[in-house]
């Protein structure tokens, strides 16, 4: 199955889920719901298209899990332990090692004369 | 009148005018090329400055800041592919790809021309059509308004690159992320899933900044790792000699782009005009409108001084007219304007339908100082695209450490709010994987911004209508726009079908 297809499928679940568990249990009443819904049946008619339709190219996505997990998630690591250093320890100390740890984790190293 | 002129002239002449002016853009200029940081966080910043100012200077400095600010934002959109403001996403389309071609000084002038050109332009139209314009304004119901919103959502839809089917997955995607927070008539909460944080709704600033430079940051450091270890030679912004070609915008090139930014003014105009429509929208039907009058669409995306043109004219024409329903009517254009409006009173003036009146010659004096501030954002700007050479020789690693802090500090200064860092967070990774799977966040930001304000329209129309709905068509203004949203939809799926847009 190529990529719009998957693309289609994920989506369609997403509504389906939406459907189905989160907007009743998030709204209360038809009139709340009207626009979610809405925007629901707008979100499912393209992806159905997406899903049935003979993709006119097929071009690749472009996502490597092997990069992802050797640049992306260390990168949203660090991020992470950035936010909860600065709820405990304060912003300056934190951002002073978020600073480092990024210039280090990205390789830049300068060296000594 | 001629006496009101006279002495409006006699209020600007003084130095304290021009000061402030002056400080207001070169201060927009920099909270806007900073990513994180915003015209509307520079306006609350210097916002109780105004107090110990008098009327024109205080309302002076805050206009040049969001003057400054629009023309800042394309400055890093430009040359790393994040924009300094949401309003510049759109010049990254063409901006980035020709400073990757070694021509970034021709495109922050194009930037700053067009800018400048479209900003003077707008502002002329605020001073000549306020008074006439405010009584057309004035017949613009929630029936016709919503049907606008919805012409314009359908327009962005179609004209997302690469597919309408993602362009109409991104803006149902908006749609969706704008019902969060309360029902707009009951007050109820609505998906805010116990979360007390998103009450109000997700804030644009984490959003924003999530989205566009979070992700940005994220997908760059992915192409970084990956060049590096595949020996690939980086792909940097190559600056353009100074004195050559590719550093200079040329008489022809200024003569070429200025139909579309005379089209990109117009369309600016008529956003800006219509309240709480905004920047980011004008930008982006203007490119979009540009694209397809343009002789030579298929260079739009990679580099076209149009799409710069465009993009710029596009957001800054909304400056001047944003102030029509501002000083005619007292109904803030967007927050930029709303905040302004908080100078005014803080002031003890008070814009509305008799302010035109009691307050003519102020009113000179301040359209005086906006075409003023034109002349220092072009004189300032064009300073700054000198310095512009030293952001660029920042080593990347420097870049990818600072910009997630500058990210950090500008979700958390809207409301003092660690969830706002962490929504930020999320949006950002969000914008990863939107991305990659090829759906257009400009537009779903873009039907972000308008989802909840056609909710909101469209529940009042049925309202005042009684459940009616034919109330859309009886009105002559909605049933047009209704009638046109619906012959563009058919149009579009006669001539390509239901599958990827052609690329020429």
């Amino acid at each position: 199955m190529n990529n719009d297809r998957w693309i289609g499928l994920g989506f369609l679940i997403l509504c389906a889920l939406m459907w189905i568990v989160i907007i009743p249990g998030q709204t209360e009443g038809a009139d709340e719901a009207f626009v979610p819904r809405l925007a629901v049946i707008g979100l499912a008619v393209p992806s159905l298209i997406m899903l049935v339709r003979r993709p006119p190219s097929v071009t690749p996505l472009n996502f490597d899990p092997g990069t992802f997990v050797r640049s992306t998630l260390p990168v949203l690591g660090l991020f992470i332990a950035y936010i909860v250093g600065v709820s405990f320890v304060g912003f300056y100390v934190s951002t002073a090692c978020f600073l480092v740890l990024s210039l280090l984790l990205f390789g830049e190293r300068r060296a000594k004369h | 009148m001629f006496d009101q002129l006279m002495e409006a002239l006699n209020m600007v002449l003084q130095w304290q005018n021009f000061f402030w002016a002056l400080f207001g853009v070169t201060f927009g200029i920099i909270m806007g090329a900073i990513p994180g940081l915003s015209d509307n966080m520079a306006i609350v910043l210097l916002l109780p400055f105004t107090y110990y100012l008098g009327p024109i200077p205080g309302i002076a400095m805050l206009m040049g800041l969001s003057k400054g600010a629009n023309f800042g934002g394309s400055i890093p959109a430009i040359l790393f592919n994040i924009p300094g403001t949401p309003q510049a996403m759109i010049t990254t389309f063409d901006g980035y790809p020709l400073a990757k071609s070694g021509k970034s000084g021709k495109a922050l002038k194009t930037a700053l021309f067009a800018s400048v050109t479209a900003d003077t332009a707008s502002d002329l139209v605020l001073i000549f059509l306020a008074a006439p314009v405010a009584s057309v304004a004035l017949r613009i119901g929630p029936p016709e308004y919503s049907m606008i919103l919805l012409f314009s959502l359908v327009i962005i839809s179609l004209a997302a690159s690469g597919s309408p089917c993602r362009g109409l997955i991104a803006t149902c995607l908006g749609l969706l992320l704008s019902t969060v927070g309360c029902d707009p008539e009951m007050g109820t909460p609505r998906f805010n899933f116990g979360f007390i944080e998103l009450a109000e709704g997700i804030g644009i600033m984490p959003m924003a900044i999530g989205l566009l430079a979070f992700s940005e940051v994220l997908l760059q450091a992915e192409s970084w790792y990956r060049d590096r270890r595949s020996g690939k030679k980086l792909e940097e912004v190559r600056l353009s000699t100074r004195g050559t070609d590719a550093d200079r915008l040329t008489p022809a090139e200024m003569k070429q782009c200025l139909p579309t930014i005379a089209r990109s003014t117009l369309i600016g105009s008529f956003v800006g005009i219509v309240p709480g429509i905004g920047t980011t929208v004008g930008a982006y039907l203007s490119y979009i409108w540009s694209k397809k009058k343009s002789k030579h669409p298929e260079m739009f995306g990679k580099g076209a001084l149009e799409g710069i043109a465009a993009s710029e004219a596009g957001n800054n024409a909304v400056n001047g007219p944003n102030l029509v329903p501002l000083v005619t009517l007292g109904i803030p254009g967007n927050l930029a304007a709303a905040l302004i409006l908080g100078g005014f009173m803080i002031k003890g003036l008070i814009p509305g339908p008799q302010f035109m009146e009691s307050n003519a010659p102020l009113l000179y004096a301040l359209f005086i100082v906006l075409l003023i501030s034109n002349l220092y954002t072009f004189v300032v700007g064009g300073a700054f695209i000198r310095c512009a050479r030293k952001l660029v020789s920042i080593p990347k690693p420097v870049l990818f450490s600072v910009v997630p802090m500058f990210c950090l500090i500008g979700s958390y200064v809207n409301n003092s709010s660690l969830f706002d860092i962490w929504l930020m967070l999320v949006f950002g990774v969000l914008g990863y994987a939107l991305t990659k799977l090829r759906i257009s966040l400009p537009t779903m930001i873009v039907a972000f911004f308008l989802g909840s304000l056609l909710e909101h329209k469209m529940r009042q129309s049925l309202l005042i209508s009684r459940g009616d709905w034919t109330v859309f068509l009886d009105r002559h203004i909605a049933c047009a726009f209704l009638l046109l949203t619906v012959a563009i939809i058919l149009l579009y799926i006669v001539r390509h079908g239901f599958g990827q847009k052609k690329q020429a």
